[in-house]
């Protein structure tokens, strides 16, 4: 396991063990992980893995059978704790797949919508709602659109912003572009990594697509059948090869951009 | 017909606004009930199923027998309530119609509260958790609003409901629209019947039209939508209700079971004791047995009831004494066992009797029972619905030994059209029917007393047995009402051709036997 030297970790999992059959099966199987402050970690892996229950763990969505979460030093408060865990997600930027934006509230409103649970003034949210939308790329006058009239790119956008209105420390982040074209995924990927550095963010990100985790990330954890098989710097992952499954992963994109060029450069086919 | 319908838009001010009193009370009642019990089974979701159950099955609980269920439930209460606490509850009237309306009302806003608020899209869900509200949050930023053009369907649902089985609380005795259609089936008045069915209709189709534009406010998020038809909504359920106001409140209260002559003559005693200077409103369309126990209980202060039923029915005897003695052992027993006034009879009878047209009578000799029993083989009986499993009949075959050649079952216009037609010879009647002597029929004499005397007598409640105003109401009609006047009267309210309305029926017997109404 890696461990950022030096201060404590912000985030850190222990013996995590996950079933959604009371225990004749395991999603996740005694998993530790510690992440530090500032890193931007992948979790990739097959459908089934385990990387999306595990990522749930830390914002309480899932709860693990055995094994402890705890964020700054802290384990997080219990589901049943319901006041509790609701004010510690608030502190939690959270991106999924199908973006989730509550469609009877305009772009504004469900990006405003941790501010207010966090009863900020209204001025303070209005002037954050005005500098998300400009951040994360959308026109300013997205702001009284109904969000149910978005393209998936916009709506990930919207997403994105709201995630981040609160002014989060860790975001946590679900398959948040696997629904979006090639070209909109890779300008909202790097849009996205531009802000986890603007503001220090801590970003945890689940994705199956090892060339997105390559790009974006300073750490790549690859899961298999609940268990961790890998851990390391993208750069090491794709010199070093750990193991073949690993491997697989890294060089497909490398081998289809090979492909690609065979097309143009026929004569150049090494095979 | 232009009587009739005048006649009916006079009285709408006070139907329409107790209608609407009662569907709207059932209606915020229900919601009240099926919120609360919708979301919490939307948290357990092992209640569902049980809950969900539980008001499909009153849903199929007829409208007419839950209504009619919550009267004896209430009675019941009533006579807890009242050594625990010495406080009654009325058991008749608005309680029970409020009751079992807003039972009705549960199911439909129930059903699609659970099912708008289980149909959120799981994603939308777990996004609420995910920005960190609580359930409560969740609950009314989320899952209500997103629920709410599903729930208002269920609203409209059961609004429509509400306004129809209201107006079957005209037999517990809640003044509705129904007291149109019960009153008209009663004296086949069929300008009432069909106006309250009209009434009701439009009242339900308005509603839903409103509610219709709510719900399109709430889907659209269109808050000026939503205002106009709430604002409708208002505006016309106090427009509706404004007559209740303006009219003071009843002092007291006379009823009337459900047919013509009860019609009519708990309008000629409200007449009288509005002549007193003394408001009065009417419990019309009472079941038989409910009338007695909404007198004995107080829920009514006056009605009309025959003696032969009291004796039957309520003290249980099974001998039918002469006349005085009957009446006078009645009289006593109701004062000393429940405080029932009995204050006399009116002066005729309404008995059920047996009839033959005039020239058949005279043909065959026939003028009282032993005669008609000689005959019996060769004729046939034309019977009410009811007629052959009474005890009445039962008595009249065995101690004349009655056997017909044919006995057949109508409804009563039916009946007497037989009888016209020659396709019975005798028929079972009431000895007050006025087509008695519209249709110059002969009433048999009963020598041996088989059935027993039904004189018509008034009787007061128990906490009016010493009211000044209603004894001098109703006082001045004891003994003053010849069969000959009350069937003019009620064959004025039965006939077809200028058919009278019990209001009018009411004012012309008056003034027929003397009495300023």
């Amino acid at each position: 396991m890696t461990q950022d030297n030096g201060s404590a970790p912000l985030i850190q999992l222990d013996h995590i063990r996950i079933s959604f059959d009371g225990g004749k099966s395991h999603a996740v199987d005694d998993v530790s992980l510690a992440i530090a402050r500032g890193t931007f970690v992948s979790l990739v892996g097959e459908s089934g893995s385990g990387k999306t229950s595990l990522l749930k763990t830390i914002n309480g969505l899932v709860v693990p059978m055995s094994g402890s979460v705890s964020v700054d030093g802290r384990p997080i408060p219990k589901a049943d704790e319901d006041d509790d865990i609701a004010e510690f997600r608030r502190g939690i930027g959270y991106v999924i797949q199908d973006v989730g934006l509550f469609p009877h509230m305009s772009v504004a409103e469900n990006i405003a919508v941790t501010p207010r649970l966090l009863g900020w003034p209204e001025s303070r949210i209005v002037a954050r709602v005005k500098d998300l939308i400009a951040m994360v790329g959308l026109p300013e006058d997205y702001a009284t659109r109904a969000s149910a009239m978005l393209s998936g790119g916009q709506k990930q956008r919207v997403g994105v912003a709201r995630a981040l209105a609160a002014e989060p420390k860790i975001v946590l982040m679900d398959e948040p572009f696997g629904a979006l074209d090639p070209l909109t995924r890779d300008s909202l990927g790097r849009a996205y990594r531009d802000l986890h550095e603007r503001f220090g963010l801590t970003t945890i990100m689940v994705t199956h697509d090892m060339q997105e985790a390559a790009l974006l990330s300073d750490r790549i954890v690859v899961m298999q059948a609940g268990k961790i098989i890998c851990d390391d710097t993208p750069r090491a992952l794709l010199t070093l090869a750990p193991r073949p499954e690993v491997s697989d992963l890294l060089n497909l994109p490398r081998r289809q951009a090979e492909r690609i060029r065979a097309m143009i450069e026929p004569e150049a086919d090494p095979r | 017909m232009n009587e009739q319908i005048q006649a009916a838009f006079a009285v709408l001010p006070n139907y329409l606004s107790q209608h609407v009193v009662l569907s709207v009370a059932a209606l915020l009642l229900g919601l009240l009930v099926s919120f609360p019990l919708a979301i919490a089974t939307v948290r357990r979701p092992a209640l569902q199923t049980p809950v969900l159950t539980v008001a499909s099955l009153i849903q199929t609980i007829p409208g007419l027998a839950m209504l009619a269920l919550f009267y004896p439930v209430l009675l019941a209460l009533s006579a807890v309530t009242t050594q625990a606490f010495g406080l009654q509850i009325p058991a008749l009237g608005f309680l029970p119609s409020l009751a079992a309306l807003t039972l009705y009302a549960v199911l439909p806003i129930l059903r699609n509260t659970v099912a708008g608020l289980t149909g959120i899209n799981p994603t939308i869900s777990e996004a609420a958790q995910g920005v960190g509200m609580t359930r409560r949050q969740r609950l009314l930023q989320v899952e209500i609003p997103l629920a709410a053009p599903v729930i208002m369907a269920g609203v409209r649902t059961s609004a429509v409901w509400t306004i129809g089985a209201a107006t079957l609380a005209t037999p517990v005795g809640q003044t509705s629209l129904g007291n149109y259609i019960f009153s008209g089936l009663q004296t086949e008045n069929w300008v009432f019947v069909l106006f309250g069915c009209i009434a009701a209709a439009a009242l339900a189709l308005i509603v839903d039209l409103v509610l219709a534009l709510v719900e399109q406010g709430v889907a659209n998020r269109d808050r000026r939508k939503i205002a106009s038809g709430l604002a409708v909504l208002v505006v016309g359920t106090l427009a509706a209700i404004a007559p209740l106001w303006s009219g003071q409140r009843a002092a007291y209260v006379v009823g009337a079971k459900n047919f013509s002559e009860q019609y009519i003559l708990a309008e000629l005693m409200a007449q009288r004791v509005r002549a007193q200077g003394a408001p009065v409103t009417l419990r019309e369309g009472l079941g038989s047995a409910i009338a007695f126990r909404a007198l004995s209980s107080g829920d009514i202060d006056a009605y009309v009831d025959y003696t032969g039923t009291l004796w039957t029915n309520v003290i249980g005897r099974k001998d039918t004494p002469p006349r005085d003695v009957m009446l006078a052992e009645l009289t006593q027993w109701m004062s000393k066992e429940r405080g029932v006034t009995v204050l006399g009879p009116l002066g005729f009878e309404n008995a059920y009797v047996l009839a033959l047209r005039r020239n058949r009578a005279e043909e065959l000799g026939i003028r009282s029972i032993e005669d008609l029993a000689r005959h019996a083989s060769g004729l046939t009986l034309g019977a009410d619905i009811e007629f052959l499993d009474r005890p009445e009949w039962a008595a009249l075959r065995e101690s004349y030994g009655l056997r017909f050649r044919q006995m057949n079952s109508y409804n009563p216009t039916f009946m007497y059209r037989a009888l016209a037609s020659g396709t019975v010879d005798v028929i079972s009647a009431f000895s007050s029917d006025g087509r008695i002597s519209a249709d110059d029929l002969v009433v048999l004499d009963d020598p041996r007393h088989a059935v027993p005397n039904y004189d018509a007598v008034i009787l007061l409640a128990p906490k009016r047995a010493n009211d000044a105003v209603l004894r001098q109401a109703l006082q001045p009609l004891v003994g003053s009402i010849r069969v000959e006047a009350m069937r003019v009267a009620n064959y004025a309210v039965d006939r077809d051709d200028d058919k009278r309305g019990p209001a009018q029926a009411a004012a012309d017997l008056a003034r027929a036997i003397g009495v300023t109404p």
